[in-house]
């Protein structure tokens, strides 16, 4: 791996897709990619994520203030973990809003039109004229 | 209609929803039956919902018949300040309670202490993250799993089904009530704020903590294991 390919890769150092033992080994002989190596970790430790997973239902509601919302941005592209949090949250909350699906009582919708006729005939019968 | 002070291209959805209420009303008070079968069809599903998250099943039933026969006689007095939506369910919420606390299944609407001020529930066990002193201190021991790569059966099968219903149930009262408006109806944050009467703040804690468990009944459901060897990025770091 060469300083190129090591600077594309870097973000997803972290990543199962990663090729990190080769990573690892060009960092071994570059000075300059270990330095950015130590870089994107310090980056990474701005933000544990067992603080990220407290922020994330501020983050799906779009309020968390611009600093932090970048801190987050930036750990999701630096941490998978995290990345897939984030898309289990997705998922739970669609799986709740499934649960709204429309339950059809034709029973209860014929007693319920007979409710309205009798409140209508009342409300006739009560007008002026 | 055309609302010359707030006209929708530039107040939005909401003033469209609002004006097609408002005409929905005038319907319903001239007495048209159409009108009343698309409130139903809109409404009777998540009123029976929400009542069901105060009372048992067959008291839910008939707190909402009643909440019907309240609506039509109510119609008249409403203004259109609240959401239709937001009126009936108070108008449900005012005859659940007179139906007594017997039935509540635990504290009703939203007698709220302050939630911030609870014990801390972490989102997720502290178990799965580093403990302090480890150079990955926070961070993950090992990578939650991707669900994208579970058949998608596992989230739609009526035994997930049931399992995200009985994570709900189990919440505490005041989670329950947020995450069911939320999260299974699709209320706005500002509905639920309004008609619990609790702040952004508090809404957002409570939604936070009752989503999260929800998310660990699925991840027990989708049979997640916490250490996950080949994930176990605690080593990689």
């Amino acid at each position: 791996m060469d300083c190129t390919r090591f600077v594309t890769v870097l973000d997803g150092y972290f990543d199962d897709a990663t090729d990190r033992a080769a990573a690892d080994a060009h960092v071994a002989e570059c000075a300059e990619c270990r330095d950015r190596l130590a870089e994107m970790q310090a980056r990474l430790r701005d933000l544990p994520c067992n603080e990220f997973v407290e922020l994330v239902t501020g983050y799906l509601e779009d309020v968390v203030d611009a600093p932090d919302r970048d801190r987050m941005d930036q750990h999701l592209r630096l941490c998978e973990g995290c990345r897939t949090y984030l898309d289990q949250m997705r998922v739970t909350i669609a799986s709740m809003r499934r649960l709204a699906d429309p339950t059809d009582d034709p029973a209860a919708r014929v007693a319920l039109q007979a409710v309205f006729r009798a409140w209508r005939q009342d409300r006739e019968g009560r007008a002026p004229r | 209609m055309i609302d010359p002070v707030h006209p929708a291209s530039t107040t939005g959805d909401h003033a469209v929803a609002a004006t097609a209420e408002a005409a929905l009303v005038e319907r319903l008070r001239a007495g048209d039956d159409d009108a009343f079968t698309a409130l139903v069809d809109r409404h009777a599903g998540p009123l029976l919902r929400v009542a069901r998250m105060y009372c048992t099943d067959s008291v839910a039933e008939e707190v909402v018949q009643e909440t019907w026969i309240g609506v039509l006689q109510g119609l008249d007095r409403f203004e259109g300040r609240s959401s239709l939506r937001t009126w009936m369910f108070r108008i449900l919420a005012n005859i659940a309670r007179t139906k007594g606390a017997r039935e509540y299944r635990q504290v009703p609407f939203s007698a709220f202490a302050d939630p911030v001020a609870e014990t801390s529930e972490p989102a997720v066990g502290p178990e799965r993250f580093a403990p302090g002193g480890d150079a990955w201190a926070g961070h993950w021991v090992s990578y939650p799993r991707r669900w994208d790569e579970l058949p998608e059966e596992r989230f739609l099968s009526s035994e997930a089904t049931a399992a995200i219903r009985a994570a709900i149930e189990v919440l505490p009262p005041n989670q329950r009530e947020v995450v069911t408006l939320r999260d299974v109806e699709g209320w706005s944050s500002e509905e639920v704020c309004d008609v619990l009467a609790i702040s952004a703040a508090n809404q957002r804690v409570l939604l936070h903590r009752g989503r999260s468990k929800v998310r660990q009944a699925i991840e027990r459901l989708a049979g997640d294991r916490p250490a996950a060897e080949a994930h176990d990025v605690g080593v990689a770091r």
